[in-house]
């Protein structure tokens, strides 16, 4: 009995001893493709040198020859890249699709729509690896670490969780490869904002969608015909308006549907959704945001970074990170939302309730204001439709009043990216990896692309007039596009074709993404511009990974104590109706969440990134 | 003689009462759900976004039913369902009962080493990604085996079956090896055939997983038509609820998520109260005789 004890516990060791070893195998094996991945870019080494230090140049690669017209012919296999791209041979790459419930993808995608398009015009087919969009980033997260995932990976997030795992490509050190990326990048001074996804190596992992300008997608949905009949021309109040001019006007708007019957003198008028715990925004939602971001600062649902955690934001002035909960900026917001909801105004739901009870209060007429995003507003256009009848209501996206600022909430210009797997760096040669992220290159950042994914293919799907105005031919209509259907032999372009999906159109022109915006889209986007400004983006704060780790772990304290005097101070709750005579108490409590180690780690971090 | 009826105390009956109160309580707050998710699925959208459906429908209608079940692709996920429930369970058991047997037996030589190897497997697994890797290595992605294959085999299920296995008579076994069986024989045709209540109970435990089980299919199935409907359901609920993708986001109406819910757990539903017994005997079957 000793004995077959003694065996099996060495039996065991061995098993265990000999697990170390294959996960030390498995390390090298990686650590080796990465050194291949290395030299392979040795060719253009001097170039990621530089571009690690910021600038994106363009290289030549072997073979390559310029046709003096915007597009590049590689003698050595056999291509021609740059404003359009087309293989001599036929291709396949791997790819992973994100298949939204909202337009399926069909045969007829490939027989008649975007992927034979696409094969058409660089001869190049697509292997799709097609996962639900519900799915979508487990899936990736999935095939990703398991070194299984097709080559091109895009709508992708976030990138930072796969780039101990060497699962992905460092992007970065391939771009000068990429013109139409690298030309993006110029044209629209968009350095510094790439600059923000390096990582801790200096390195950035995913190409993100680069846009010309960024546009506000959050806002407010108002009842335009109560706001007039209330006496209010909000087109021109608009304008200027701050926190405080708003609640004034929301005042008056109550009153007035108090006066007429609409709603009772205990009802509020402004009830909102993306800021309960089950919208998936998290407590504050984007209401908070958008509020903080007009006085400089941040709250909850921000920039999906890490300083998201702390709430803190970039001081320009003093070049340093700050807590914004401990702003006077901060404690003003506090008291304006406070004040809403202590004046009947904002209903105190709003950070509990679900997204579609909210809903069902705005449509129904009870509420006179509701947030809205692009995406959203046609939808709840046609639901307040349905409850109150066409023609007995207005609708109206407004400007967000000011804080101490003009900035608008949104000032990325950047959009999901696209990751590259290893394994096709590991499969390939040099040459046609290059090959790969040049096609990469023009089906994500070229002209030629861009309008392809999103509009089809001219003359056949769509035209442009003399003006630059684009439409759909007859036949179609698309909902991805908001353009309506007009009569019953219209077809959807998206859920037939496959263009203006979620999978392509990321980057552009600002013409080109407004392109398909409906007048009252554009007419909100021209106010926004002139009257209101981009607020600065903040450094990129590249934290090791044991630093990543230690701010994540004092920042979910941090959060939760954060979020439960909000929510306090917001629903006004007994005992926190004085926010003055609560503020020593709340920063004392912050503080004993490790707020000032978290600034601090960050501080220190940006400094030693400079 | 006459039965004598036990006087009950009045604290007892205090007792009784507020107990009945109680779980009345718990169980309208349990049945709740259910009843305003059926309420739903019989309304219409208007009807949901305005918030007036409570415990009964309102403007009654099936069209959402017609349309859901018109559409082909939910009869086909329901369908797959319905074949990887049946295989996954008829194959769950044979295997299981094929190992559970054997390590009923204390004669098994290496069984004192075999038993805790597998008990290990309870608490220690070898983590999703080796898992995966494991399944596409062997070439079972996006194949009927791949979604099968994880789950035919549950360790506490094994762990149920061999404490009745070793409830059954030696001398049978030793009888039928008599008249000339081996030991596949014995297995098959005699201790099988006598272990039919715990069979039908692991029947029922590996039925619900397999139908309830959308886990291993978003791992191993990529072909969209080979999902199974606990898949599609998932799918469904987590589009409405995924807000990282608000650029793109869709709406599912409220009326098809609650149809789809309850077409999917209609069955099972139906058949738990007359199947509830085997699940509480199945527990019983295994537990009390170890």
């Amino acid at each position: 009995m000793k004995t077959s004890k003694k065996l099996l516990s060495m039996l065991l060791a061995l098993v265990m001893l000999l697990s170390l070893v294959a996960c030390g195998g498995g390390n090298s094996g990686s650590s080796n493709s990465g050194n291949s991945g290395n030299s392979g870019n040795s060719g253009g080494s001097s170039n990621s040198s530089a571009n690690n230090g910021g600038g994106e140049e363009q290289a030549p690669a072997p073979g390559d020859v310029d046709n003096g017209d915007g597009t590049f012919y590689n003698e050595e296999l056999g291509y021609t890249y740059g404003a359009t791209f087309k293989s001599d041979e036929p291709l396949t790459y791997t790819i992973m699709f994100n298949d939204n419930d909202a337009y399926p993808i069909k045969d007829s995608w490939k027989t008649d729509g975007i992927f034979k398009t696409i094969t058409d015009m660089t001869n190049v087919s697509l292997d799709l690896n097609e996962v639900n969009n519900a799915s979508y980033g487990e899936k990736v997260g999935l095939l990703i670490n398991a070194g299984t995932a097709p080559y091109i990976i895009p709508k992708m997030y976030g990138d930072a969780q796969y780039v101990n795992g060497g699962g992905i490509v460092a992007v970065s050190d391939w771009v000068q490869y990429m013109p139409n990326y690298t030309g993006m990048i110029d044209k629209y001074d968009l350095q510094a904002d790439v600059d923000l996804n390096r990582q801790a190596d200096g390195k950035y992992y995913r190409l993100e969608g680069l846009k010309e300008t960024a546009l506000q997608d959050y806002s407010l949905l108002i009842r335009k015909d109560l706001f007039d009949a209330a006496g209010y021309d909000v087109t021109e109040l608009e304008k200027t308006w701050t926190w405080e001019d708003f609640a004034e006007v929301l005042k008056g708007v109550k009153e007035y549907m108090v006066s007429q019957g609409i709603i009772g003198a205990n009802d509020y008028i402004w009830s909102d959704r993306w800021c309960g715990a089950t919208s998936g925004y998290g407590t504050g939602g984007y209401l908070l945001r958008l509020i903080a971001h007009s006085y400089g600062i941040e709250c909850t649902w921000s920039a999906g970074n890490l300083t998201y955690n702390a709430d803190l934001y970039y001081d320009e002035a003093a070049d340093e990170f700050k807590m914004s909960a401990g702003t006077d900026e901060f404690k003003q917001m506090l008291k304006v939302v406070q004040g809403m909801v202590k004046d009947g105004i904002l209903d105190p739901e709003t950070w509990t309730q679900d997204d579609t009870v909210a809903d069902s209060k705005f449509y129904t007429g009870k509420t006179a204001l509701i947030g809205t995003n692009r995406s959203m507003l046609v939808a709840q256009d046609e639901a307040v439709a349905e409850q109150l009848g066409a023609g007995n209501y207005e609708l109206y996206e407004i400007l967000l009043p000011m804080g101490t600022t003009s900035y608008q909430d949104d000032n990325s210009r950047k959009e999901c990216g696209v990751c590259i797997s290893s394994s096709a760096l590991n499969d390939m040669s040099e040459s046609e990896f290059i090959r790969l992220m040049r096609f990469v290159d023009w089906l994500f950042y070229s002209d030629e692309a861009l309008t392809m994914t999103k509009w089809g293919v001219e003359g056949e799907t769509y035209t442009v007039d003399a003006d630059g105005n684009y439409s759909l031919t007859p036949g179609y209509y698309c909902g991805g596009l908001t353009i309506p259907q007009t009569s019953d032999d219209q077809v959807d372009m998206r859920i037939e074709l496959g263009y203006a999906g979620g999978n392509y159109m990321y980057s552009g022109s600002r013409e080109l993404l407004a392109s398909a915006f409906s007048a009252d889209l554009r007419d909100f986007y021209d106010r926004m511009a002139e009257y209101r400004t981009l607020r600065p983006q903040a450094p990129a704060v590249p934290l090791e990974e044991d630093d990543s780790e230690m701010v994540n772990m004092w920042g979910a304290g941090f959060k939760t104590e954060l979020e439960t005097w909000i929510l306090r101070f917001c629903m006004n709750q007994d005992g926190y109706q004085d926010i003055d005579a609560k503020w020593d108490e709340f920063q004392a409590a912050l503080q004993g969440q490790n707020a000032q180690n978290i600034i601090d780690m960050y501080n220190n971090a940006y400094q030693a990134s400079k | 003689m006459a039965s004598a009826k036990i006087k009950q105390s009045n604290a007892y009956r205090v007792f009784t009462v507020c107990n009945t109160v109680l779980m009345a309580l718990i169980s309208a707050v349990m049945l709740y759900p259910f009843i305003y998710l059926i309420a739903q699925s019989f309304s219409s959208a208007a009807a949901i976004n305005a918030g007036e459906v409570g415990l009964l429908p309102v403007d009654f209608n099936v069209d959402t039913y017609k349309n859901i079940l018109a559409g082909g692709e939910f009869v086909r996920y329901y369908g797959n369902t319905i074949v990887y429930s049946v295989l996954g369970t008829a194959l769950a058991l044979l295997l299981s009962s094929m190992l559970a047997y054997p390590l009923s037996k204390v004669e098994l030589k290496g069984n004192k080493i075999i038993g805790p190897l597998i008990i290990f497997t309870m608490y220690f697994g070898g983590g999703m990604i080796p898992s995966y890797v494991v399944m596409i290595t062997l070439g079972l992605r996006d194949t009927v085996a791949g979604f099968l294959f994880p789950g035919l085999i549950s360790t506490y299920y094994v762990i149920l079956m061999r404490s009745f296995f070793a409830t059954i008579p030696k001398e049978l076994e030793e009888a039928g090896e008599m008249d000339g069986l081996n030991k596949i024989g014995v297995f098959f045709r005699i201790a099988l055939p006598l272990s039919m209540p715990i069979m039908a109970t692991m029947a029922l435990f590996y039925l619900v997983q397999y139908w309830n089980d959308w886990f291993d299919a978003f791992l191993y199935l990529d072909t969209k038509t080979k999902i199974p409907v606990a898949l599609h359901l998932r799918n469904l609920i987590s589009t409405a609820a995924n807000a990282e993708d608000a650029g793109d986001s869709i709406q599912v109406a409220a009326n098809i998520k609650s149809c789809a819910m309850v077409l999917t757990a209609a069955p099972i539903i139906c058949v738990y109260p007359f199947i509830q017994k085997y699940f509480v005997q199945g527990m019983m079957l295994g537990g009390v005789k170890g």
